[in-house]
């Protein structure tokens, strides 16, 4: 095949059939998760480690942590906000954030991961929280779908495994308790507010809150 | 008996962030000076990060990119908490005008471990701006090092047919891992023609081998020939400038035998739809 250099726009190649049109374009088996790692060492550690060595600037091992985190982080601020493009705006804050804190992460106060995703649940509240997004909130129908590509079956998949996990303890707390959670939590609410909504005291909330998470965690088993 | 004055009651409310901000700097005062209630207020948080487990959704594929791109512009915090003797110092990044101002509160920076809603960091608005996506695309990429003689697999129309591209708004900047490890990357301005393809950390080929790069369209367009990518230098990285892309083309790219192929003969280890 005549060609001018070594590289470049190959002579002759003309049209033929379109993508996936004949089987032969198949796309690629999904790739490994961890696929993009230059050091295997970061897939191993837990996040703790992950993040003694994002505090010292580490990308590598930052990447890990994003792998790790962001559908959480994304997912949380999605049905939050119940806005895909606030929700993005959301968390990539939350995740240069980690970059930018990881230092002040103090495994002796908590798990990485709860520490990261309160900041993400704080993000996500103020702004919803913030002027004019409570209007649109109200407005806005219950429902979001967040998804979704043919590459992210696997995730959703892993995702959905665990929310039905906790979708489960949460079936077996008092509606009461499950709706003040869920309000205050995925709705943002102050509790003030989500006593308004029920119709209940402010105090009863309180308690039917912690009473609730309380439940939850002996159904989920979290330490 | 009346509790609920007592400030250790709202540890649930206060886990689960629905509390005022007042509340919230109460309550954390009161943590303080109280031992069982930070073990308690901690047990909480855990619970509540399941709740967000739960609520895991796939982030945006440009995500991941973008975030990545502005770490080198976004300054660590040291580990200590002295933070009255810093000034803040918020990544200056500059907007872009595909990402529409929005109200937003007042942030002032972390006094605590966790930062306190409506007080959590200078963090600015991202690096959405697209000097910082090109500055990220290269840091990314490595093409920082573009004019270090021996990453130069990019040639001078290349070179500035990228930063023309990244330059223009609307840019968009897609990458994948390939099914081989490594990454490519697609650079694109809808209704510009034009891709400039981009892959760090690709295996090297046996002889007798190339990777080439397709516009795979619709069945009407079909699969066309983009070129050979040049073989990545060590530790390096190697860009295509393909032109003649049309609305809905994939980036594709097929291990052929050397001087490439008519049409892709191998499965491609990465497809990079560009939203055009």
């Amino acid at each position: 095949m005549p060609q001018s250099s070594p590289y470049g726009p190959v002579a002759g190649s003309g049209s033929g059939p379109g993508l996936g049109s004949d089987g032969q374009f198949v796309p690629a088996q999904r790739p490994a998760k961890a696929a993009g790692f230059t050091v295997g060492a970061a897939n191993g550690m837990d996040l703790e480690q992950l993040m003694n060595r994002v505090a010292r600037g580490d990308q590598v091992a930052f990447e890990a942590v994003y792998d790790r985190l962001a559908g959480p982080i994304f997912g949380l601020a999605s049905r939050v906000l119940r806005d895909r493009f606030q929700a993005e705006e959301v968390a990539q804050e939350v995740l240069l954030e980690i970059w930018r804190s990881a230092a002040r992460f103090d495994p002796a106060r908590g798990s990485a991961q709860s520490w990261a995703l309160t900041i993400a649940h704080r993000r996500a509240v103020d702004r919803v929280r913030s002027a004019g997004a409570a209007t649109q909130r109200e407005q806005r129908s219950a429902a979001t779908s967040t998804v979704s590509s043919a590459d992210e079956v696997a995730e959703i998949v892993e995702a959905s495994l665990e929310a039905e996990r906790v979708r489960r303890c949460l079936g077996s707390l008092t509606d009461l308790q499950r709706e003040a959670i869920t309000l205050s939590y995925y709705g943002g609410y102050t509790y003030r507010e989500v006593a308004d909504r029920l119709r209940v005291a402010l105090g009863t909330i309180k308690t039917r809150v912690r009473d609730g998470l309380i439940r939850l965690r002996d159904c989920l088993g979290v330490a | 008996m009346k509790l609920p004055s007592s400030p250790h009651g709202l540890a649930g409310v206060y886990a689960l962030d629905a509390v005022t901000d007042t509340e919230q700097d109460n309550f954390e005062r009161h943590l303080d000076t109280c031992q069982r209630c930070t073990q308690d207020v901690r047990g909480l948080h855990e619970i509540a990060s399941e709740l967000a487990l739960a609520a895991a959704a796939p982030p945006p594929p440009q995500l991941r990119a973008r975030v990545l791109a502005a770490l080198p512009s976004v300054e660590q915090l040291p580990a200590s908490s002295d933070l009255a003797s810093r000034p803040s110092a918020p990544v200056v990044a500059p907007e872009s005008a595909r990402r529409p101002a929005r109200p937003r509160p007042a942030h002032r920076r972390p006094a605590h471990q966790l930062p306190r809603r409506r007080r959590t960091g200078g963090l600015p608005r991202l690096a959405y701006g697209l000097a910082a996506v090109a500055t990220a695309v290269a840091v990314v990429l490595g093409l920082r090092l573009i004019s270090v003689e021996d990453q130069l697999s990019v040639s001078r129309a290349e070179q500035q047919a990228l930063t023309q591209l990244l330059n223009t708004p609307g840019v968009q900047v897609v990458v994948k891992t390939t099914s081989r490890g490594g990454q490519a990357t697609a650079v694109a301005v809808p209704g510009l023609q034009k891709v400039v393809v981009l892959t760090k950390g690709l295996p090297p080929l046996l002889a007798g081998k190339v990777y080439q790069v397709w516009l795979i369209g619709v069945k009407s367009v079909g699969i066309r020939s983009a070129g050979l990518l040049p073989p990545e230098p060590a530790g390096g990285s190697t860009t295509l400038l393909a032109s003649g892309v049309v609305k809905g083309d994939v980036v594709g790219i097929t291990v052929e035998p050397a001087g490439g192929s008519p049409q892709p003969t191998t499965t491609p280890i990465v497809l990079i739809p560009l939203k055009q």
